[in-house]
């Protein structure tokens, strides 16, 4: 096992394209970090250059301690799992686990040993003389992932292999992923598009955006103290609310105006706006889908925050339930019990916990 | 011609079905496997059996085989034991390894075949005639890959494609330099462009995960025919160029895909010297500051659409005119106008291209 640690490090292609952008983070010994961001963002490429499989411009790059910009990828002690995988025709499981193995230059006795270790761990010795053409579904990917588990490596480097699966396989997968990880205890950099997949998986998140780093941190830091807007877009589902409000002051607290309706900040975004001298000016606020409330004793404890909305689209997933409202000019959607009773087209009143209220900076987009 | 790597797995499997020890020596005594330790003692033996007219015998407790390959005496067998199971377990030793000479064969002379084919060197009658002899289709669907490996003689690649391809008899892997290794494939009825592309990801993300090889794939345009399988290669070639001009972040390109870069990559030096000049008045668009660079990446990135590049930017609308407003200062052109954006583009790869021919460094 091993920690990482990233110093600076920047990729910068000859014709003066930037993949990534002066990126500096530390991951621990044995956590699970996922580097999220949307497609082309970076993540991808900066995992490969993890691995060494792409050139570093700038930087350097410490697995376990030591400096191996220079190393080779199989001498770096690391695994890799992308997510076009197929196993070799014409093998056996076997072979198909024990053939990277080989190409190392293990020896036969350690094959043997490793790839019967590895079987056992992901439940798939009694495949291990079946033809792979023989093996479907969830075995496929454990096969996969068992050629990357027997190099026993220090930091296992997963790109996105799940990309190309989807339902019952990809849950099967992920759930499969996560307990293996608790088996091994080994360090994981793994990356993926999928914000959910990000906050299910992860032990910490690194968000990446046009090649630099924008926030790393917990799943739950993440979620809740966004560092810009971009962050507080990406992870939830469905996305934070994004509204532009006028920031006003009344007996020296913060008070804002959105879309017709009046409210008040929470006394520390209160603080925090009028120190920085919002009063007067546009900002950009957003609310999580589930700090808005249309239960009565919401509507009361919160009486200083109601907004009118009209009810437009109800949308159920699983035991929660969606609605879009029409607020003003912009569209919100809030969670809404099912017992709510709203239906498209009702008149309401919506309330919205202030201490739930994300404020950011117009031009910039940081939080404030 | 067979490696001895092969030979000696092949009498380990064999040994582990009759539990008959084997050795297979050349004709000169040395030996090249063996599933026990004291075969070298015999070389003497082995000599002599050489020598001998028989073709084979029982000395000092081991069957002596010769094994020919066509008529030529290419290895001897010693099976241990003398009895008659172990004369016939030694036959059918020989027999087996008689036959992996004849398929080694054939795969070597496919694999010169397909050499000469991507490099032109055969006449079209002969790529017909010998096409015929051995058994290869010409009129399916084939595409070419080159798979192009950091480093050279990368043994882990190599292996790792042949056995993702080669196991499949209607594909080929060879190799016509050190740092390439080739992939002629059938295309199957219905196979997509799309497909290929999926192909040439599966052969990257299997390399850098089963080899740990750093490489670049590419891949010409499918042909009807194998006397245009040079095409492909030849396509697949300077698709791995261009790429690195102009899609140097990517690991793998078609030459269906290269667009524009494509036409660029053939313009002489000196004309588009002259273009850059007419441009960008002597300037180069290095001088860009990066905020200059990212907005005008975006900005073709949306399709020259205001409102998306500048959400994107996380701008204001206005910023964003103000900075197209100050580049159409310093070079003349007006993003915003399709002609002036199309020439930028062109101008922004003819930079590139001009300084990859330069240098010659990727």
């Amino acid at each position: 096992m091993a920690g990482l640690l990233l110093k600076n490090v920047a990729k910068l292609y000859p014709n003066g394209g930037v993949g990534v952008k002066d990126i500096s983070m530390e991951i621990a010994d044995g956590e699970f970090a996922v580097l999220a961001g949307p497609a082309g963002s970076g993540k991808s490429t900066l995992l490969r250059m993890i691995g060494g499989l792409e050139d570093i411009s700038q930087g350097d790059i410490y697995i376990g301690g030591v400096r191996v910009n220079d190393l080779e990828p199989r001498d770096r002690g690391v695994a890799m799992i992308f997510r076009n995988y197929i196993l070799y025709p014409q093998m056996t499981v076997y072979e198909n686990l024990a053939f990277g193995l080989r190409l190392s230059g293990c020896g036969k006795d350690e094959i043997h040993e490793r790839v019967t270790e590895t079987a056992k761990l992901l439940e798939i010795t009694e495949l291990l003389d079946l033809p792979s053409e023989q093996v479907t579904g969830i075995d496929r990917y454990k096969v996969a992932v068992g050629r990357a588990v027997a190099r026993k490596p220090k930091v296992l480097l997963m790109d996105d292999p799940m990309l190309c699966v989807d339902g019952e396989l990809r849950r099967e997968m992920r759930e499969g992923l996560a307990e293996l990880y608790r088996h091994l205890g080994v360090t994981v950099i793994y990356v993926t598009e999928d914000a959910g997949e990000a906050m299910a998986l992860g032990t910490r998140l690194v968000v990446i955006r046009d090649g630099a780093l924008e926030q790393t941190g917990t799943p739950e830091e993440v979620y809740e103290k966004p560092i810009n807007r971009f962050v507080a877009e990406y992870f939830g589902d469905p996305a934070i609310n994004v509204l532009e409000a006028m920031v006003g002051e009344e007996n020296g607290r913060a008070v804002l105006t959105v879309a017709g309706s009046h409210g008040v900040f929470s006394e520390e975004n209160s603080r925090r706006l009028l120190a920085a001298g919002y009063a007067g000016k546009e900002i950009t606020v957003g609310v999580r889908p589930e700090d808005i409330h249309c239960e009565p004793e919401c509507l009361e404890r919160f009486s200083d925050n109601l907004i009118d909305a009209c009810a437009d689209v109800y949308e159920t997933a699983g035991d929660a339930a969606y609605m879009s409202f029409r607020v003003g000019s912009y569209t919100m959607k809030a969670k809404v019990p099912q017992s709510a009773g709203i239906r498209p087209g009702d008149e309401v009143k919506l309330a919205v916990d202030p201490s739930r209220v994300y404020i950011f900076d117009k031009d910039t987009q940081k939080a404030i | 011609m067979i490696s001895n790597q092969i030979l000696q797995s092949t009498i380990e499997g064999l040994k582990g079905i009759t539990r008959i020890d084997f050795c297979i020596c050349d004709t000169e005594g040395k030996v090249l496997a063996s599933t026990f330790s004291e075969a070298e003692e015999y070389e003497n033996s082995i000599l002599a059996f050489v020598d001998s007219p028989a073709d084979s015998q029982v000395i000092q407790g081991y069957q002596f085989f010769k094994v020919f390959d066509e008529n030529q005496l290419e290895y001897i067998l010693l099976a241990k034991g003398s009895n008659e199971d172990v004369y016939m377990v030694g036959k059918m030793v020989v027999f087996q390894i008689q036959n992996l000479l004849v398929a080694y064969k054939e795969r070597f002379d496919k694999d010169n075949f397909i050499k000469n084919l991507l490099l032109d060197n055969l006449l079209l009658v002969d790529i017909y005639n010998r096409a015929k002899k051995l058994h290869i289709e010409t009129n399916v669907k084939r595409v070419v890959f080159i798979i192009e490996t950091k480093h050279e003689k990368d043994g882990s690649a190599l292996e790792t494609v042949r056995s993702l391809f080669a196991t499949k008899t209607k594909d080929f892997v060879t190799a016509v330099d050190e740092k390439n290794i080739i992939l002629v494939k059938e295309v199957k009825p219905g196979e997509t462009y799309a497909d290929l592309e999926k192909t040439a990801n599966i052969i990257l993300d299997m390399l850098n995960t089963e080899a740990m090889s750093k490489v670049h794939v590419a891949f010409g345009t499918i042909v009807n025919e194998i006397k245009e399988v040079s095409r492909s290669y030849k396509e697949a070639k300077m698709a791995l160029d261009v790429g690195k001009i102009f899609y140097s972040g990517k690991n793998v390109v078609a030459y269906s895909n290269l667009g524009i870069g494509r036409l660029i990559y053939q313009l002489p030096l000196p004309l588009c010297r002259m273009f850059i000049k007419e441009i960008f008045d002597g300037k180069s668009p290095d001088e860009f500051d990066e905020e200059t660079l990212t907005t005008i990446n975006k900005f073709f990135e949306n399709s020259l659409n205001v409102s998306e590049t500048s959400r994107q930017l996380y701008i204001h609308r206005n910023t964003l005119v103000y900075r197209l407003d100050k580049l159409q200062k310093s070079t003349g052109l007006d993003l915003r106008v399709f002609e002036d954006a199309i020439t930028f583009k062109i101008a922004l790869m003819v930079v590139k291209y001009m300084k990859y021919m330069e240098s010659m460094d990727y």
